[in-house]
């Protein structure tokens, strides 16, 4: 579990990086780009913006969940030696379960919705924004934006290194709808299995968000 | 006088793969439970001890348990005290990195001056080396305070307490007292205070009998 440990990307992880950014550059016209500023997402974000002109910007909000006094536990020594924090063992209590000095499910989440309504209602009409973050946010932000509780957002799995999710959100009289468009998969050729594995766990890219931001009438442009 | 016999805690698998712990709850390994166990042996055929004071962190309460048996004190009784003073610094967001990490983030440094330039800094969330001196430093005035003048009384801590109470002693700078000393794991320091001395933030009148000892590894 790294938290908010500074812990670098892997050879691989610059491979993967470097293969979405390619691929995001073919699939979007990205105008605005908002990344978490821990240093494995300031990494990505570097390795992704080589094919893309865009300055980011840096914000805590999108941060990985603190674990705290936990970070640098293995998932298994977190959710098996403190049952207390898992969700299967413990349901509700397990996402309101605060680590020491950490955060909890709930704390993380409203973090995070926080970061996302605030970039919606920055958004201009019809803009790209390319968000860089973690599985956590992520995992979150899709739970969220498809109003699912955590036990069915469990089932639909864990988002994977560079993977990426697509939001189309329509802002109209009545206020502001997202869709869910791409669920968290990578839009690129997977890198070779991994032989550079790190007692820290380190990260291997982390799961980057491109979500579309339509203005007005709702109308998907995309299919017009 | 009063006699206090510090040990730094047993292995853990954090300590064999040179990943900074901080606070996190690792347990001992197998070769940390037997050195906390020959270390409990070797100090019993020597020190008559009258109580303990314990880092209340989980690799030091394990280290603890194993050194008081021996000694015939029981860890959860009341001879037995668990102070947040004597716990490790905590690392705030560098917590689990290895120390190779550090050399990565300042490599026109040796390995021991990286981990100075890392130290120098207070990490997200976490203390600086200063705080840690300082919050030690009252630990160690707190037990003088408190137990009798002549009593021999055991502390299970960490590294970083450890040197900088070395430090403290042989009146280093923070520098000196983090480049210069090295604890073995369940490494036996001894410091002698006189009777009725301050434990003065300058010229503390304590000795040092023993530092890091390891005998007990010997037998």
């Amino acid at each position: 579990m790294q938290g908010w440990a500074p812990t670098p990307l892997t050879d691989r992880g610059r491979e993967q990086a470097r293969r979405a950014g390619t691929a995001i550059a073919a699939a979007y016209d990205v105008d605005r780009v908002v990344a978490s500023d821990l240093r494995r997402t300031r990494e990505t974000t570097a390795e992704l913006l080589g094919t893309l002109d865009v300055e980011p910007t840096f914000d805590r909000r999108w941060r990985e969940r603190s674990f705290g006094e936990l970070q640098g536990l293995t998932v298994e020594e977190v959710f098996e030696g403190h049952p207390e924090y898992s969700l299967l063992h413990a349901g509700v209590a397990g996402a309101q379960a605060t680590p020491p000095r950490g955060e909890s499910l709930i704390d993380t989440r409203e973090r995070v919705v926080d970061g996302w309504e605030a970039l919606v209602a920055e958004a201009a009409p019809d803009e790209t924004v390319l968000v860089v973050t973690h599985g956590g946010p992520l995992f979150l932000l899709l739970a969220y934006v498809r109003g699912q509780d955590f036990e069915t957002a469990m089932a639909e799995g864990w988002p994977e290194n560079t993977g990426l999710a697509e939001f189309y959100v329509r802002r109209t009289e009545d206020g502001v709808t997202g869709d869910v468009r791409r669920g968290g998969g990578r839009l690129h050729e997977p890198v070779a299995d991994r032989d550079d594995t790190h007692p820290a766990g380190r990260e291997e890219g982390t799961a980057a968000v491109t979500e579309r931001v339509a203005d007005g009438d709702g109308v998907d442009p995309e299919s017009e | 006088m009063t006699t206090v016999v510090v040990v730094r805690h047993g292995e853990t698998d954090w300590n064999s793969e040179g990943r900074m712990q901080g606070w996190a709850p690792v347990p001992l390994n197998e070769l940390g439970r037997e050195q906390a166990v020959a270390a409990g042996e070797w100090l019993a055929g020597r020190y008559d001890v009258d109580r303990a004071v314990c880092s209340d962190l989980l690799r030091t309460r394990e280290t603890a348990a194993r050194l008081c048996e021996p000694l015939g004190l029981v860890p959860d009784g009341d001879r037995v005290a668990y102070r947040r003073a004597w716990r490790e610094r905590d690392l705030g967001i560098y917590q689990g990195l290895t120390y190779a990490d550090m050399y990565d983030r300042f490599p026109e440094f040796g390995l021991g001056e990286a981990a100075v330039e890392a130290a120098t800094e207070t990490p997200e969330g976490g203390e600086s080396l200063l705080d840690l001196r300082d919050r030690v430093l009252d630990g160690w005035a707190d037990l003088l305070a408190e137990v009798g003048d002549e009593a021999t009384v055991l502390v299970v801590t960490h590294g970083g307490p450890i040197h900088f109470l070395l430090g403290h002693v042989k009146g280093l700078g923070v520098r000196d007292a983090f480049l210069e000393h090295s604890m073995a794991n369940c490494g036996v320091t001894v410091l002698e205070h006189p009777s009725g001395a301050p434990a003065a933030a300058t010229a503390d009148p304590a000795t040092v009998v023993r530092e890091n000892a390891t005998e007990w590894a010997d037998g």
